[in-house]
């Protein structure tokens, strides 16, 4: 009976021990804290995916005369023609033809269209010079800019512009960006063709179902992407937006 | 016999009660040095608090932006006891926005995120990421599945930055439309 009781009282030390133990060198020695709430998320906004990194996008071909300045990639697929003239790379950039870069951005550009095209809008009037529209999506037959547009807002409001064909601005036209509103926030999405006037300043990303052409010496902040045909240049500076 | 049974009961059960009650005590609070127990603190804070919050926030991240905000949380022992090492582990959960036009899983969002920096007191803990999901980059997913522990740790009253800093990788596709995630970082001092 004592050898009993007496094994019993070990096990019970025993086990108290490995518990006592266990919670001091388990527990007592450490302190943890947290970082929380770190939410990271992507714009609701049409991303471009490999489109990203250009600046001018073509179907058919980029035609360029006199000197147009760049930052980003250029290219053209399915066909590719040497633009001509002399394309200045800016700080980064390179012309990619027709290669599987180029192919792949296009694609991307095809599915950023459909979403950008695809929003529900509000039906504007077909001229938007003197205007500041709030930020959102409109839509009209087609968008001429003459005199002064300007898209007023902060750095995460974005602006898409449909048309379901042209877009045209004026020579020496602009678009001034209000706030802290950015010019990567701006899409166009032209049914047809768009025609930037000479030394007009534009701010945005066009994305055009044909072609896209800028004359003489305008001026872009933004991307210049035209899905079937060609984009025609001459002389200008197209400059990648701070996204 | 009996009563000296008993009384052994007593004495091994008042010894258990005692133990308990110096472990809650001791929680957070206590220390050990050699083979014998030393009264004292270990008392880990993050920018002073038991906790920080929002150290990286972005809900409208463009592709190719950086990610700045305050992107540096101090840590300091304000025990008094010295911590030795320090283990971080990273976690995240899905968190998208709407519209979610396609839905990406939090792994497939979260290596679309690469990190530009990762320090703790001074080191780069970069150069100990493996670029797990074979994409040409260190981004969060790898950072996720790297096991940091053992890192150098703090002794009493000591403060020491963790710096981190990310960006959207630029070709970020258009399916990646409002897909987010929610980081959690644990910062764990041992002694």
């Amino acid at each position: 009976m004592k050898n009993k009781i007496g094994l019993i009282l070990l096990v019970i030390t025993a086990a108290l021990l490995i518990a006592y133990s266990g919670k001091v060198t388990g527990s007592s020695f450490n302190d943890g804290v947290s970082s929380t709430g770190n939410v990271l998320r992507v714009k609701d906004m049409p991303l471009f995916g490999v489109a990203n990194n250009f600046v001018v996008l073509a179907g058919s071909g980029i035609t360029n005369v006199g000197t147009t300045t760049v930052t980003g990639d250029i290219g053209s697929f399915p066909t590719y023609s040497a633009p001509g003239g002399t394309i200045t790379f800016s700080g980064s950039g390179a012309d990619h033809g027709a290669d599987a870069f180029t192919q792949e951005a296009k694609t991307d550009l095809n599915t950023a269209y459909i979403d950008a095209a695809g929003r529900t809008p509000v039906t504007l009037g077909t001229e938007l010079g003197g205007t500041n529209p709030a930020p959102g999506v409109y839509t009209a037959g087609t968008f001429a800019i003459t005199g002064t547009l300007t898209l007023t807002g902060n750095a995460t409001d974005f602006w898409i512009f449909q048309t379901s064909t042209t877009l045209i601005t004026a020579d020496t036209s602009e678009i001034i960006m209000g706030g802290t509103a950015k010019a990567a926030n701006v899409y166009w999405a032209v049914g047809s063709s768009a025609t930037l006037g000479a030394y007009s300043i534009f701010k945005g990303n066009i994305m055009a179902s044909a072609s896209i052409t800028l004359n003489t010496g305008a001026n872009v902040e933004g991307r210049v992407l035209a899905q079937t045909a060609a984009v025609t240049l001459d002389g200008n500076t197209i400059v990648k937006p701070v996204p | 016999m009996k009563k000296i049974i008993g009384l052994g009961l007593v004495l091994i059960i008042a010894v258990a009660l005692s133990g308990i009650g110096t472990f809650a005590y001791l929680t957070d609070h206590a220390a050990s040095s050699g083979n014998s127990f030393v009264a004292g603190t270990l008392d880990l804070k993050t920018n002073n608090a038991d906790g920080v919050t929002q150290t990286l926030y972005a809900v409208g991240m463009s592709p190719g932006a950086t990610v700045v905000g305050s992107p540096t949380i101090t840590l300091k022992n304000t025990g008094t006891v010295n911590g030795a090492t320090m283990d971080i582990v990273f976690s995240y959960l899905e968190s998208d926005g709407s519209p979610n036009i396609v839905n990406k899983i939090a792994d497939e969002t979260a290596a679309m995120i690469e990190v530009i920096t990762l320090n703790y007191g001074g080191a780069n803990l970069l150069s100990g990421i493996s670029d797990s999901n074979h994409n040409g980059y260190l981004d969060l997913s790898d950072m996720r599945n790297t096991n940091f522990t053992g890192l150098s740790g703090l002794n009493a009253g000591i403060a020491k930055n963790f710096d981190i800093s990310i960006r959207l990788r630029s070709e970020t596709a258009n399916d990646f439309q409002g897909d987010g995630i929610d980081i959690t970082m644990t910062f764990t001092l041992k002694q």
